[in-house]
């Protein structure tokens, strides 16, 4: 199952169900590492007050 | 009320409010700046009177205060501090204007202009893409002051568009992987004076575009590479004054 937020890709027994923990997590950073949550970036803008980029995903 | 498909957005210094487009709702979101986590709105434009039916990107004109939402063969704006179903104040399109497939704009107050990102008009069906400048308050269907387009032009899809007035640059981002700018004065089949970023080098479908004149910056995101990249281009940030003096 592809992780859209986490940047991972996890498995699951085929007859998963419920609160399951996945078999095995691929991920291209430790699990302690923040994901950025950059999913598929269309826009963005920048916030001169704050000086930060805001992205919508 | 945020959807899947946001591809665009903009921030109004001037009110400090962050405004969205959102395409499944046929809306406008106004958010605090300072918005975050599970947030309304702070107003919603949305309605039969809208004439919204598929926006995709829109502009803020913080000095007069306005919102522009390019849509198909016309551009709506909008007052900033509308709200609910409202009709837009002006309606840009018909044939004069020569373009359809609007899809991006984008406004220099100092100029009183703005740039629509759109193909030109054609019986085919298949027109170029083009970069056509308007008087800023043009409504109805008037002819653009000029347009940029053709071969020379390499214009592709064109995406955001943001403009730095005080160097009189217009910048897009061009789906081929690159940003483009032209000075705000070209016309015609001309190529783009500068090019961040490609043909040929790190980015592939650039997307999202901002500026930072402050800290000299081009702000791109890139939907292959999935990233947000930020190029320093002080070359690019010289206001007008400054070049004539040189």
């Amino acid at each position: 199952m592809a992780n859209f937020g986490g940047h991972s890709a996890t498995a699951y027994p085929i007859g998963a169900s419920g609160d399951t923990r996945p078999l095995r997590t691929i991920r291209s950073a430790p699990e302690s590492a923040p994901s950025l949550m950059i999913g598929n970036p269309g826009a963005l803008t920048y916030d001169s007050k704050r000086e930060e980029i805001l992205v919508p995903n | 009320m945020l959807g899947r498909t946001m591809h665009g957005i903009d921030y109004d210094e001037r009110r400090d409010e962050i405004v969205v487009p959102q395409q499944f709702g046929q809306a406008i979101l106004i958010f605090k700046g300072s918005a975050a986590g599970e947030t309304r709105p702070v107003r919603v434009i949305q309605g039969s009177r809208t004439m919204l039916t598929a926006l995709d990107r829109l502009a803020v004109d913080s000095v007069n205060g306005e919102i522009y939402v390019p849509e198909g063969d016309r551009v709506l704006v909008f007052d900033l501090q509308a709200s609910g179903n409202v009709a837009p104040k002006r309606v840009l399109g018909g044939p004069e204007t020569g373009f359809t497939a609007a899809g991006s704009v984008a406004i220099d107050a100092t100029r009183n202009i703005i740039v629509v990102g759109a193909e030109a008009r054609s019986a085919d069906g298949r027109g170029l893409p083009q970069l056509a400048i308007f008087d800023r308050t043009a409504a109805g269907n008037v002819k653009p002051r000029r347009v940029i387009t053709g071969v020379n032009s390499r214009l592709n899809d064109t995406g955001n568009i943001r403009i730095y007035p005080e160097g009189g640059l217009v910048f897009t981002t061009q789906q081929t992987g690159y940003v483009a700018v032209w000075s705000l004065e070209d016309a015609g089949d001309v190529p783009p004076r500068y090019t961040v970023g490609g043909p040929n080098g790190l980015l592939q479908k650039p997307r999202g575009l901002d500026l930072d004149p402050r800290h000299n910056a081009v702000i791109v995101s890139d939907k292959q590479l999935n990233a947000v990249l930020t190029y320093e281009m002080p070359q690019l940030f010289q206001p007008i004054t400054s070049q004539a003096a040189k």
